[in-house]
This record gives structure tokens, sequence and C-alpha cells, in this order.
């Protein structure tokens, strides 16, 4: 993709694997095998949460590349560089940690049903 | 091969990686085993209400007149044999109706004492000490007056002392206020994990659960024989806890007794609470580490959490530190990322940053059937940025200074726990909840 920032200048952006977010998705599933996937509860449960999980992480990690990508082209590229290093991690923390709640929760509703 | 003095940034990042990697694994072991371990070591509950030795409750008070009243209550209503028991109050030169409010006490149980002391506020350890001098019983427990302990929790704490390496115990800290603030709800989270998976961990896999300063106690054979606690450190409670490992004796901890505090509803009262903390902590660690590191009584595996427990507080400061080392390496282009680093850096900021100490607290609050209160994991994200700066002034004051500040710095404990009906009428606790009493019954 080629966008022109606000210098005059047209910058082409790829999206790097390590940029995309998948290795977190990955490293997340991984982990949750071993992490909500061992708790006690019903498969059918653990498996619905780990699925909404990527797909909320795949949703947030693809509005942040958007968002680096209009950041670029509104205010060039020192203010992209800046916002992709802080960014991802800020938004790989809150989908993260907010759906290690809402699975342990689930299974923790489940159990009291 | 990585070359790693090709970059002035490499061993500043493999090492702060590195260190977070260790706790990484420390806080997944502890929430593994808090799920799936069975403990290895003996669980005393057995001899709870069987094993009866003489004990001696202190509670330091400075100014605690909202409280005091209501902790001396409940120990009038403690299910322990009263001939057995001695409560001694250290009203330390208190300014208020504290001291009063002991001595109406004191003449009505002849198992109540008080101390006065003119010369009081230069702290707890002082004060401790001071009633271990009038104390008589065998095991010396500690309550802060601020706490509201469960009607047979001094059976539930002596029990490990049937074992005679067992040198101190420590019971539960529950917070009562859950409701009041974020902040007290946050607190209420840190306390779940760090006594439901932390401590429940640590005794469990026969490491050093931690005397917490209150809800727990000491042989006084072993008080007497490190001198009680050190006045020279503001974490007394660690320092305490370091030297009774090291003198060879065991620290247990007693999941099961509870004892219900009001914790903290504002972020300043926060932040003075936990810089204490830390700068009490990292006085222990420079004090302690290298006593640990020679001591014959510790296995390689207790040096290595000891370790780690004794630096936690250096841990935010490594946050910090690796942010700001990542940034200036981001902005200025160093190629500081090499294969090796990148998947150490990716793993630890995955796992520190999202997965292992926020899975630790959410497990603690699943396995105590705190549902609603899990949604708030997210929020502790405050407290971690909090703590990132907290303990970087900690560090640079206590390396400027050197200054212990002795004094009494502690929490205005205002009674609000009671007076908004956290505790039903009978006395019991409400699980953080106003007026529901079903749920104060089951802590019972």
């Amino acid at each position: 993709m080629y966008v022109k920032l606000p210098e005059g200048i047209s910058i082409g952006f790829k999206v790097l694997i390590e940029c995309s977010g998948l290795v977190t998705i990955s490293i997340f599933a991984f982990i949750s095998v071993f992490t909500v996937g061992l708790l006690r509860g019903s498969a059918l449960v653990k498996i619905a949460w780990l699925l909404l999980s990527v797909g909320v992480g795949m949703a947030w990690n693809i509005s942040r590349l958007i968002l680096v990508v209009a950041v670029a082209y509104n205010f060039g590229f020192s203010a992209f560089r800046v916002v992709h290093y802080f960014l991802a991690p800020f938004i790989d923390f809150l989908w993260i940690v907010s759906m290690w709640a809402v699975g342990m929760s689930w299974l923790r509703r489940g159990e009291e049903l | 091969m990585i070359d790693l003095l090709a970059n002035p940034f490499n061993i500043p990042i493999i090492l702060i990686s590195s260190i977070m990697v260790a706790y990484m694994f420390r806080h997944l072991i502890f929430t593994y085993y808090a799920l799936f371990g069975k403990p290895q070591q003996r669980a005393y509950s057995r001899v709870a209400g069987i094993y009866q030795p003489k004990v001696t409750v202190l509670i330091p008070a400075h100014n605690e007149e909202a409280v005091i009243g209501n902790i001396l209550q409940r120990m009038t209503e403690l299910t322990y044999p009263k001939d057995k028991l001695e409560v001694i109050v250290i009203d330390d030169g208190s300014v208020d109706k504290t001291g009063e409010i002991a001595d109406e006490f004191a003449e009505t149980y002849d198992y109540i004492k008080v101390i006065h002391r003119a010369n009081g506020g230069l702290g707890k350890p002082a004060a401790l000490n001071d009633g271990i001098k009038f104390s008589t019983g065998e095991i010396i427990l500690t309550f802060d007056a601020d706490y509201y302990p469960q009607l047979d929790i001094i059976e539930k704490l002596v029990a490990p002392f049937v074992d005679p390496e067992v040198g101190a115990v420590q019971g539960r800290v529950v917070v009562v206020n859950e409701e009041d603030s974020l902040v007290s709800k946050i607190v209420t989270l840190e306390r779940i994990g760090g006594y439901r998976v932390d401590q429940l961990a640590r005794d469990h896999l026969v490491l050093i659960p931690q005397y917490g300063g209150t809800v727990g106690g000491f042989r006084k054979e072993l008080l007497d024989k490190v001198g009680g606690w050190d006045p020279a450190m503001l974490a007394e409670d660690t320092d305490l806890t370091v030297r009774s490992i090291l003198n060879g004796y065991q620290v247990r901890y007693v999941n099961d007794a509870e004892c219900y505090e009001e914790a903290v509803t504002t972020w300043k009262a926060y932040w003075r609470q936990r810089y204490r903390w830390a700068k009490g902590h990292m006085q222990c660690a420079f004090k302690h580490l290298k006593s640990v590191f020679k001591s014959r009584h510790l296995s390689p595996y207790e040096k290595i959490e000891l370790t780690l427990l004794l630096c936690i507080y250096f841990m935010p400061i490594l946050v910090l530190a690796g942010w700001i080392v990542g940034v200036l390496a981001y902005l200025y282009e160093l190629k500081v990322t090499t294969p090796y680093i990148l998947l150490l850096t990716t793993i630890t900021y995955s796992t520190v940053g999202s997965f292992a100490p926020f899975f630790e607290v959410g497990t603690a609050a699943y396995l105590d059937r705190r549902r609603r209160i899990l949604w708030l994991l997210p929020f502790l994200t405050f407290a971690f940025f909090l703590m990132a700066f907290c303990c970087t002034k900690a560090l640079i004051d206590l390396l400027l200074t050197r200054d212990g500040n002795h004094r009494w710095t502690h929490t205005l404990h205002n009674g609000n726990g009671y007076r908004n009906g956290y505790f039903n009428g009978n006395g019991s606790h409400n699980g953080g909840r106003r007026n529901r009493k079903s749920r104060g019954a089951r802590l019972l």
C-alpha cells in the first residue's frame, strides 16, 4: 500500500509478520491451551472463547494497522514511528488481558450454573 | 553466534529480558501449582483446635481510635481458650482515644493488657519489640488494629507450630471494603493473587511463604534468637522472614486462616503504601542477598526463590528501563533485533506484559469463585504503571538518602469497613458486599 505523506513524498507500507499481530495471537493461542484450556469447564465454552479471542485479537490488530497508516497519512512519518511503537503493546495488552478475564469468568459461571 | 558487543543495547536488553523471563516462569509455575499441584508439605489442619499452646496476640496501635474497639471486641469473641490467650495492645504514643478504649477492654477482660509507650510513634517494629518484653506466650501472633479476624483464626494459625521446624506462620488477608472505590477493587485483586496463588504455591512447593507483618506470627524462641523486629528496617516483616529462614526455620502459610482488612481507597494512599513497601523490600534485598547466597540452610531452589522474592520490587524498574531502552533503540534505528533477541523480547513482552501475572491474578479470582471481580483484571494496568514510577522513586530515595524514615507512616483507617455494613450483625464478614449475610456465613 502506498501512502502520500504530509511531507509530500509517497511511501510504501508492507505488513511484516512481526508487526501483524499474528505472533502475539499465535503465542496467545498456544499458551491458552495450557492455561484456560486446563481449567475445569465445558470444552465447548473453551473453544468458543478461544475462537472469540482470536477474532477479537485480529480485529484489534487490523484496527491498529489502519490507525498507524492513518497517522502516517495525516501527521507524517515521525508520528507514525512513535504511534506504531507504542500502540502495539497497548492494544495487545487490552485484548489479551480482557479475554483472560472473559474466559475465566465464563468458566466460573459455567460451574456455578 | 551473536556479537553481543556489536551494539551497546544488546547486553541490557538480554539482561532485562532474562530477568523478566525468570519472573514469568515463577508466575506460571505458581499458578499451575495452585491449580493442579498437590501440597508437598504436611497439612496441619487436623491438629487445629487440638494443639493449643499459650498464645500472645500483639496489636500495635498508633492513633487507631476508629478501629481499635472492633478488633478488641473480636478478640473477646475468639474461640481459642481464654486461659491460653493473652492480648497485648501497644498504644504507641497515640494522641487520640486509642489508649482509653484499650484500657476499657483491659479492665473488663483479664487476658487483655495495654502498654502505653509515652515515647512512642517511632514505628511498628519498636512497638512490637516492647510488646514481646511483656508477653508470656509460646507463640507470638500480630494483628494490625484495623484487621478483623475469623473466630477460629488462632487455632488455624498455631497448628503448624506443632512442627518444631516451623518458626513462623502467615494467614490470609482478605479485603473487606472492595466496593468502596476502583483502588480498593484493584487492591482486592492484588490480595487475591498474592495469597490465593502466590503464597499458597510457595507453601505447597516447600519454598518460602512470606510473613506479611500482620495475620501471622512467630515462635517466641525464634524472636529471642534473632533479636525481634529490626527497627531500622522499613519492611520489618520481610526482614524477619529472611532472618528466620537464614536461622534454619520454616515459614508456613495457612490459606484458610482469613482475616479481613480495610484496603486503601485512593491512589494517593495506594502510592504511599506501595512506596513504603518497595523501599523496605529493597532495603531488605541490599541487607540480605549476600547472606542468602552463602546460607547453608537453604537449597538452591530456595536461594533462587528468596532472591526473586527480595528483588520483586526491582522488577517494575526493570520494565521501565526496558521500555526506555526499547524506545531509544527503535527511534534511533539501532539494529538490536538479532533473531535471538527478537525471540526473547517477543516472548518477554507477550508473557510478562500480558500473560503471566494477569493469568496468575485471574486464576486466583477463578479459584476464589470471584466471577465479577475478574472483569476488573485489565484495570490492574493502572497499578502496574504506577508501580513502575513508585519503585523507581523508592530506589532513588533509598540510594540517595539511605533514610529509613522509621516513624509511623501507616494508612489512615477510618473504620468505614465496619460502618458501611461490610460486616453483618453478628460480626461476620460479607465478602466485600454490603448487607449480604449469606456470603459472610460461608466465610466464617
